[in-house]
């Protein structure tokens, strides 16, 4: 008898309507993405309603309240200064997720732009964008940021300008390629037949047929583009001091982990909370977009 | 590539709108007559064209310049701070290998089980987790709360071993995926079936058929996560207060010495450059098949 201690995935058939579309079911029902929506949604409803909800300002000192460990009235304690935590997690959370979103937008838009014209015009358009987004892909992202801001000086506009600047080759590259293959396809070639004009083939035939894996990557990069600048924001390049943001408060909390960890503790979560939620949504995404996946499970 | 990566640095410290000398004088209000001669000093006055020559001419001697704050040469500056940041990020590699690999072999031999679930499910908080707070949590209890491990500084194993952890756990998660889905890929192939069917022991199957195979593409991307550990340097030498590069860049940014943060982005660089490109080699000795694409 074959002693087996490790199955071998067999090849199952491809089930009829296998790349048929997904239906939207399957994506919202699976446990980890309707936890996923639920906090995002939850934490958004919050950050909304943050003036209204909590009285505490997240600026305004109160040098009585210092280090108040959680309770009901400061359900994540106060810091150094005696401002609630939790509310400067909530105010935070808006400029950490407007950096993140802001940043994501300045590198898909143009990133992606720069790929559809590098995939669909080829030659020395392709030679040209293809040597830059190599020059500009032998930088580690974060190293690429930090460079910018070297050179434009600390700040959130900066931080914005510089992570996005540096994710803009990931589009460019994921566009290129997307683009390219399509550009093979019949529908392209008829629509060339016709005589539509490229403009009109990119804008109506490529870039519908494109958005998809765009829309799994841009889901994903928007959790790195938190992550990329609450570290910079972290490292005290971002936002001046008494501003609440989710990096800066970590950096300003560390110096006082043996007599106050919540300080430390609550907007590292909230950072991580939500970039795993982001990341849960990407994943799923792909998964119900990739009929490769989908088969496979 | 080499020039391609030299220029780009040059033109994101020259071109961008920030002036290197009135962003260095800055904080102390510099006059009108300091700005003229700091940039005077640094050769700011001159053309680009001839600016550029300059820096490149430079590069080829390999002199990247002096530091404005130190007052030393840039290249001695990075070379006593090289060594820390390179044993680190060796470290840190070694225990994303381990740890990734490891649970990547096991989810796949146990695919479908909760062992995948939870190995899936660790690798995605694995790449969702700030190195940064990672690196406080394991102070708070490694440190101040158990006192097993210096919390900050430098020298022996006692302090490598949270930042390589930290850095390493961060990587790990990418690799385990990746050796889950390759060694999934090459147990459905027909050479795995052929190989039990000749009566291969599990042991050599796994070993010498399934893990030799599924380890390439796993190699590009520990090559590639090398410029993921040498970004979390910096944040991670911050932290610790670690000698290192990744920290003397935060700090030449902070001091605004332009050419130490040069002479660091432009090293960075040519590493990252030369280690896809030991990637692109070690993949094709690997794998006959690319030699012959």
């Amino acid at each position: 008898m074959i002693r087996r201690r490790f199955p071998i995935p067999t090849r199952r058939p491809v089930p009829r309507h296998a790349y048929a579309p997904v239906p939207r079911r399957r994506f919202i029902t699976r446990p980890e993405v309707l936890a996923a929506l639920s906090f995002l949604a939850l934490l958004m409803a919050l950050m909304v309603a943050v003036p209204v909800i909590s009285p505490y300002d997240p600026i305004v000192m109160a040098p009585t309240r210092q280090f108040l460990p959680p309770s009901g009235t400061h359900w994540a304690g106060t810091d150094l200064f005696g401002r609630d935590v939790a509310t400067r997690v909530l105010y935070g959370g808006r400029l950490s997720l407007g950096i993140g979103a802001l940043a994501v937008l300045i590198a898909a838009v143009p990133g992606s732009m720069l790929g559809l014209l590098a995939g669909y015009y080829g030659r020395w358009v392709d030679r040209i964008i293809g040597w830059l987004v190599d020059v500009m892909l032998s930088f580690p992202s974060i190293l690429l940021a930090l460079s910018i801001i070297a050179a434009l000086g600390p700040g959130i506009t900066t931080v914005i300008l510089a992570v996005g600047i540096a994710g803009i080759p990931n589009y460019t590259r994921l566009v290129r390629g997307q683009t390219l293959s399509a550009r093979r396809q019949a529908y392209v070639r008829a629509a060339v037949t016709v005589g539509c004009s490229d403009g009109r083939i990119l804008w109506r035939h490529i870039v519908p047929n494109i958005l998809g894996p765009v829309l799994v990557f841009t889901t994903l990069d928007i959790g790195w583009a938190i992550l990329n600048a609450s570290a910079l924001s972290f490292l005290g390049l971002a936002v001046p001091a008494p501003t609440a943001e989710w990096g800066a408060m970590l950096n300003e909390g560390r110096g006082y982990l043996r007599n106050a960890p919540w300080v430390t503790v609550v907007p590292g979560l909230a950072i991580a909370l939500t970039v795993l939620s982001v990341n849960i949504l990407g994943d799923a995404l792909r998964d119900s977009l990739d009929p490769r996946w989908r088969t496979r499970r | 590539m080499l020039w391609g990566v030299a220029t780009l640095v040059f033109v994101l410290m020259r071109l961008l709108p920030g002036d290197p000398a009135t962003l260095m004088l800055s904080e102390g209000g510099g006059s009108a007559t300091a700005v003229t001669e700091l940039r005077a000093a640094l050769g700011l006055d001159e053309s680009l064209w001839v600016q550029y020559q300059r820096y490149l001419f430079r590069l080829i001697r390999g002199d990247l310049g002096t530091s404005l704050f130190t007052h030393r040469p840039v290249v001695v500056t990075i070379a006593e701070q090289l060594p820390s940041t390179i044993e680190l990020a060796l470290a840190a590699m070694g225990v994303a290998i381990v740890v990734g690999g490891s649970l990547g072999l096991l989810a796949a031999l146990r695919q479908g089980t909760w062992v995948d679930a939870l190995v899936t499910g660790l690798s995605v908080v694995g790449v969702s987790l700030p190195i940064y707070w990672s690196a406080l949590l394991l102070i708070w209890v490694l440190s101040i709360w158990l006192g097993w491990l210096p919390a900050t500084g430098q020298g022996g194993l006692a302090h490598l071993m949270m930042p390589a952890l930290v850095l390493g756990f961060a990587s790990s998660g990418v690799i385990a995926r990746l050796v889950r889905a390759s060694l999934l890929e090459v147990l459905s192939q027909d050479f795995m079936v052929t190989a039990r069917a000749k009566g291969l022991g599990e042991g050599v199957l796994l070993l010498r058929h399934a893990l030799k195979n599924a380890l390439i593409p796993v190699i590009t991307v520990i090559g590639l996560q090398f410029g993921f550990l040498l970004s979390g340097t910096v944040v991670t030498e911050t932290i610790f207060s670690r000698q290192g590069i990744g920290r003397l860049l935060v700090q030449a940014i902070l001091w605004k010495d332009f050419p130490l943060v040069q002479g660091i982005v432009l090293l960075a660089a040519l590493v990252y450059t030369m280690m896809n490109l030991s990637v692109d080699i070690v993949y094709a000795l690997l794998d006959p098949r690319i030699r012959y694409d």
